[in-house]
């Protein structure tokens, strides 16, 4: 059969099922099967069991399971509250300081576990109450907290930057490294907007009141609270880094660290562990078993010839090599408003990777720019993961419409920071050039 | 009848729910060898030869034993915008003709890989590394989590007849 009509059948018949509501990882494991049979015959299909059991024996993916392990955990143990209460102490005095302090535990959360829920979810039931007490406005409120949670897939330990990596056969590693200064900077406009609207508009951000301000000391007492989150970011982080041990074994001793933190703040107890297990279980398996149906999918689609077949069309096209990374770009955005995150990176990844290496795109580049519009998937309606965690934890009277109106500014601000990446890639990827030198 | 099929739905619900209890447990495993395996190269000076291996094994028979719980958990991502639309006797009727594909993906990972695990025993292979362990345990482990994921599904098509029929379960 031709090569186009196969492409085309291929995801015609992708699309056709992902719509009829079957769980993608069976989706993607069905097609597969379908057409190796009808390719190939039946004795092809032992490539199926051979694709998964070579998923199962990858020790790096052995990360996932542990890196949101160490999410639920923190989640579950005091860390959040206690750093709430270091921002509060600190930052309160300030205009809009606690929805800037959000932000900035957002961050440390995301250079904690590799997931958004920890954050988006922790913040959610701790900061929120507390600042729209404070008579912060709602929009800030849910804006800061949605966008800093979707801060955890950038800065590294990343679950979908393995995912990416596995795919794209580039290092976890440079991978982390590259998503470090990008994070950062999302972080810190972030943090700018929300300074210059509380600056500008009284009445958005108000500071505490002088007789709820803390004396120095105090001050001084709660940053108790960022002591622990702090050493286990130096731990996971330090040790990827410097190359003292594979992400998987960081991942490990993050895992371990975040049963300590529990233990030390007093909220480790058997239902926490064993309900962290359970919860770890099913999000793990949901990851992998799409990661399954995706590396049979992946292996099938290279298999028929569809990547040389669209690579030859696009070096083709007369535009510019940017035009058509702006159109990937833009796709990934449509994708994001359908579907989660996870799954756009494990089907487009094998689509879209060779052939940005045939228009001379640095692949880990091209990764975090993938990651931070995958950012903006779990932001975008009607299909966005922090958008429904929002819905179920802010108070009745805030509608889904206050939400999105809430969200459009800290959107545009990811945008604006992905052009800043497209014309300065060298603000990703100068980490991991140190680091490997 | 449908007394019947009720009981057995809960009873293959049962058994995915104890064996992804079970499995979850390997988590802690995993953190203690991987962190054990760090502790032996720095502290007492000297790798080992068998985690890094032992610790993929593990995860894969998480992964592959936990399929049938988050399946009964109703944890398998899927697109849902337009699925979601329909009633619950709609999508039970949807699901029940997609349980072809699910039967079909599966089916194979149970045939083939069960095909691909009896290979391994009856030549009693073993992995062609330093520690070389026998790898036929472990490629047991995907023609299980493949029945297991096969019984959950057979109980979800079970149950979406009943709604079908009934229009409730």
């Amino acid at each position: 059969m031709d090569v186009g009509i196969t492409t085309l059948i291929l995801f015609a018949s992708l699309v056709g099922l992902l719509i009829t509501g079957l769980p993608l990882a069976i989706v993607l494991g069905a097609i597969a099967v379908f057409f190796t049979y009808f390719l190939w015959g039946p004795f092809a299909l032992m490539a199926i069991p051979a694709n998964t059991m070579g998923v199962m024996q990858n020790f790096i993916l052995s990360a996932i399971p542990l890196f949101i392990f160490m999410g639920l955990m923190l989640q579950k143990s005091k860390v959040a509250s206690a750093m709430y209460d270091t921002v509060h102490k600190w930052a309160g005095g300030l205009r809009g300081g606690l929805a800037m302090g959000t932000v900035v535990i957002c961050m440390f959360f995301a250079a904690m576990t590799g997931t958004s829920g920890g954050a988006t979810v922790s913040m959610g039931v701790i900061a929120l109450p507390s600042m729209l007490e404070r008579k912060y406005n709602k929009n800030i409120v849910i804006g800061a907290i949605a966008a800093g949670g979707a801060l955890g897939i950038l800065i590294p330990p990343s679950v979908l930057m393995i995912v990416y990596a596995l795919f794209a056969n580039e290092s976890v590693g440079a991978l982390f490294a590259a998503g470090v200064f990008p994070g950062l900077l999302m972080g810190f406009v972030f943090i700018a907007y929300i300074a210059i609207r509380c600056f500008f508009q009284k009445d958005i951000g108000p500071a505490l009141p002088i007789e709820e301000r803390v004396s120095w000391s105090e001050k001084f007492k709660a940053l108790r609270g960022i002591i622990l989150p702090g050493l286990l970011v130096i731990t996971v982080l330090g040790v990827i880094f410097f190359g003292v041990a594979t992400p998987t074994e960081a991942a490990a001793i993050g895992a371990l660290g975040s049963i300590i933190c529990a233990a030390i703040s007093r909220s480790l107890t058997w239902t926490v562990f064993t309900e962290s297990c359970y919860d770890t279980l099913k999000l793990s398996c949901m990851i992998v078993w799409i990661i399954i149906g995706g590396s049979c999918f992946a292996a099938l689609y290279t298999a028929t010839g569809a990547v040389e077949f669209l690579k030859d069309i696009l070096n083709t096209l007369p535009v510019s090599k940017y035009i058509i990374l702006a159109g990937i770009q833009f796709s990934f955005l449509i994708l994001g408003m359908l579907m989660d995150p996870g799954a756009i990176i494990m089907i487009c990844t094998p689509v879209f990777v060779p052939l940005i290496k045939s228009l001379g795109f640095d692949p880990v580049w091209f990764g975090i720019l993938f990651i931070m519009n995958m950012e903006m998937g779990y932001l975008t309606p009607p299909f966005g993961f922090n958008l429904f965690y929002m819905k179920a934890i802010v108070p009745p009277d805030v509608t889904m419409n206050d939400i999105y109106r809430a969200i459009i500014p800290f959107v545009l601000l990811q945008a604006l920071c992905i052009i800043i990446i497209i014309i300065f890639p060298d603000i990703a990827l100068w980490l991991p050039r140190m680091l490997i030198h | 009848m449908i007394a019947l099929i009720k009981r057995l739905v809960r009873g293959i619900d049962s058994i995915n729910n104890w064996t992804g209890k079970i499995a979850s447990f390997l988590i802690p495993l995993l953190i203690g060898f991987e962190t054990y395996e760090v502790i032996s190269r720095y502290v007492f000076g000297r790798p080992t030869i068998w985690i890094t291996e032992l610790s993929a094994m593990i995860f894969g028979a998480l992964i592959l034993l936990g399929g049938g719980y988050t399946m009964y958990q109703g944890s398998m991502a899927n697109m849902d915008i337009v699925y979601m639309k329909f009633s619950e006797r709609g999508r039970a009727i949807i699901d029940s003709i997609t349980f072809l594909f699910f039967v079909m993906f599966i089916g194979v990972l149970f045939c083939k890989g069960g095909y691909m695990a009896w290979k391994s025993l009856i030549n009693l292979e073993h992995d062609s590394t330093e520690w070389a362990p026998p790898l036929y345990y472990f490629k047991m482990t995907l023609p299980v989590g493949a029945f297991l994921l096969l019984m959950q599904g057979f109980a979800k098509f079970l149950k979406d007849i009943i709604i079908v029929i009934k229009g409730e379960y």
